[in-house]
């Protein structure tokens, strides 16, 4: 399969959430041999909402664990929409990348085959894949790496409207064991709480699911909000965003 | 009232998904959706032959002028008032009195055709973008519609020009935010044009680049080398970010490394260069002509929103724009407060009335931005919207000329069939 191949079997035409789709982790994505679905990779797990519930689902997991729980979700009847937007290393050099996209890339390479064999309603709900890494990176961010780190905003998702005119209800959002809900995230779930929506979180264990009112973020519905976040840059990470990054170790936390 | 476009003509229905994909495979165009809002509009504008020479035409004549009143305000050191950051304004005086060249530069001038004929808003002159939609998804929507051509094509423009000044093959190094992709996918469409080209692109941060006497050198974990050229996609106001000892002001001035654009570009980008015009020597009869009257909210009172329109000097994209009735209440109330504040970071520029393109999806409120290389017009992409404001919410639209009778597929007929009017 090509790129565009990979591509159109995560997002077909006919779904109602394809359009979201981001395209950046498909662009020059090679396939790669079809590997066998391991009997893990298929279940859907135990907090699953039926796909009836009405529940749009968020998987903010790390990496391509997130891939291989979507598709999970996808066999159980939810369409997935992955938003990875982080873009890929130098060809050249891979490893000099921040946030290491490769195992996202060749997992979404991995399980296309399969997903393209899925034949879900139009209206299946979605669930939306994120890279829990997004942020922090899997790598040192030092002068002379590529910073590819990325941010979600709520012009990434649909609008409460639209998720209300296609039956959702509420939104499921999965978290790490230990996990917390990024600060990027809380402006979209905000929003979409303060518009109806219902918000639980679950960690991928399935313990402590919890009804959650979403914190109000800094800058929230600031009209410069993008425009804020994309240059508040910092020397040590002019690429990508540094207001919204943690420093390096030395000092820890968000600048 | 006489229109300067023919009837629309869309693609059709029935291809426009597949023709989205060709415009993220083929063209690199990773954004296609903001919001619930498809950003790729099947409704192409379809100019009047006449009415494009008429644009460009204005077009390079508005870039000539533009860079001359730069060179005027650089060298005179009129930089209080422009709403520029004051290290951006210490960084540009270190010019002054200096004889300094620009010798690849690319600009965009957003045109509305309004109830008192073209309009420009804003000159794009430090970081345009468009390149994949006027230079890609443009040829792709010219395929499916016979009868019609591309205005031009600016990224094929840039290379040309580049290869004049540069006299040969290059090495290229394309700076921009790495972490945005809506950025990237404009340096890996151009990285792409240049390597067809057989010049050597390498796609850098900002602070990756070190500076010499022998120009710009890229360091980093995938390249160590000189460059022959810098193509800067990243807003020169940011760039103090990148901190003391990135020698940032380098982007400044004419080195042995081409810039394009270098950052002095500024000075025009600002949207309060019109304020400086009754001191120029500089005469700028087609800005005079073609920009709405523009003042210093200071200096006068804004607050009739039926005529004014309030803009953030450095605003990009129709962020921060405030035009009464196409925001949200919110918004409006938090755009006067910082006027009122901040006047020196703004300006009101009197409202035009845009007449929209009808079409049967409904009025579509049309920009048409011009490229310029050189100084000379280079092609063109639209974007629309079904409000006059045209921001982040608006649809990429292809601009083209008719070529003969435009036709267009009708699954009805089964067959390419004329529709619109002949040129």
């Amino acid at each position: 399969m090509n790129s565009d191949a990979i591509y159109e079997a995560w997002a077909p035409a006919g779904s109602v959430w394809s359009a979201w789709t981001k395209p950046v982790a498909f662009a020059d994505l090679r396939a790669v041999s079809e590997r066998d679905v391991s009997p893990e990779a298929a279940q859907p797990p135990a907090w699953t909402p039926p796909p009836s519930a009405g529940i749009a689902v968020i998987l903010d997991v790390p990496g391509a664990h997130g891939v291989s729980l979507g598709f999970a979700l996808a066999k159980a009847g939810y369409q997935c929409v992955p938003l990875y937007n982080g873009v890929a290393g130098p060809v050249t050099s891979a490893a000099a990348a921040v946030l290491d996209v490769e195992p996202v890339r060749q997992a979404l390479a991995s399980f296309a085959p399969e997903m393209s064999r899925l034949a879900n309603p139009p209206a299946a709900p979605p669930v939306f894949l994120l890279d829990s890494r997004r942020l922090t990176g899997t790598g040192s961010a030092n002068p002379g790496k590529f910073d590819n780190r990325w941010v979600v905003f709520p012009q990434d998702f649909p609008s409460a409207n639209f998720l209300f005119a296609h039956g959702i209800r509420g939104v499921l959002v999965v978290l790490p064991p230990e996990g917390a809900l990024a600060d990027d995230l809380t402006h979209v779930l905000r929003r979409w709480q303060e518009s109806g929506l219902s918000i639980r979180t679950v960690p991928t264990d399935g313990t402590r699911a919890a009804d959650v009112q979403v914190p109000k973020p800094g800058r929230f519905r600031s009209l410069l909000y993008r425009a804020l976040v994309l240059a508040g840059f910092r020397r040590n990470s002019a690429g990508g965003f540094g207001s919204l990054v943690p420093e390096p170790p030395q000092s820890g936390g968000y600048g | 009232m006489n229109v300067p476009w023919f009837a629309p003509v869309p693609v059709a229905r029935e291809a426009f998904p597949r023709l989205r994909r060709r415009a993220i495979f083929e063209t690199c165009k990773w954004d296609p959706q903001v919001g619930d809002v498809g950003t790729l509009s099947r409704w192409p504008v379809l100019l009047r032959p006449e009415e494009w020479e008429r644009l460009t035409t204005w077009a390079e004549r508005l870039a000539a002028e533009a860079v001359a009143a730069e060179r005027e305000i650089v060298r005179r050191g009129l930089l209080d008032g422009i709403g520029l950051p004051w290290r951006i304004r210490r960084a540009i005086r270190r010019l002054s009195g200096r004889e300094w060249s620009s010798r690849l530069r690319i600009m965009r001038f957003d045109f509305h055709f309004t109830t008192d004929g073209w309009r420009i808003s804003e000159v794009n002159s430090d970081v345009p973008g468009g390149f994949n939609e006027a230079s890609g998804f443009s040829r792709l929507v010219c395929e499916e519609i016979p009868g019609t051509r591309i205005a031009g094509d600016p990224a094929a423009a840039l290379c040309q020009a580049l290869e004049h000044v540069a006299g040969g093959k290059t090495t290229v190094g394309l700076v921009h935010a790495t972490a945005f992709s809506d950025d990237r996918q404009v340096m890996t469409f151009l990285a792409r044009e240049l390597e067809a080209r057989g010049h050597c692109p390498v796609l850098l941060a900002p602070n990756h680049l070190h500076w010499g006497l022998e120009g710009a050198r890229g360091r980093c974990e995938w390249f160590d080398g000189s460059l022959d050229c810098v193509l800067r996609f990243f807003p020169a106001e940011w760039l103090p970010g990148l901190g003391l000892f990135s020698n940032w002001h380098c982007y400044f001035a004419e080195s042995r490394t081409t810039l394009c654009n270098p950052a002095t570009a500024l000075v025009s980008q600002s949207k309060r260069f019109p304020l400086l015009w009754g001191v120029l020597d500089t005469p700028l009869p087609t800005w005079r002509k073609l920009l709405p009257h523009t003042l210093d909210p200071a200096h006068m009172d804004w607050r009739d929103n039926t005529r004014w329109v309030l803009k953030p000097a450095l605003g990009r994209v129709g962020d921060g724009v405030g035009i009464s009735g196409c925001i949200s209440e919110r918004d409006w109330k938090s755009i006067r407060a910082d006027v009122t504040r901040h006047p020196e970071h703004w300006i009101a520029q009197e409202l035009f009335q845009s007449v929209p393109m009808e079409t049967p999806d409904g009025p579509f409120h049309v920009c048409v931005g011009v490229f310029t290389v050189n100084g000379r017009a280079a092609g063109a992409y639209g974007r629309v919207a079904g409000q006059p404001l045209i921001d982040h919410r608006a649809a990429d639209t292809a601009v083209l000329l008719g070529d003969g009778g435009i036709r267009t597929y009708s699954p009805t007929l089964g067959e390419h069939h004329e529709l619109g009017c002949h040129l």
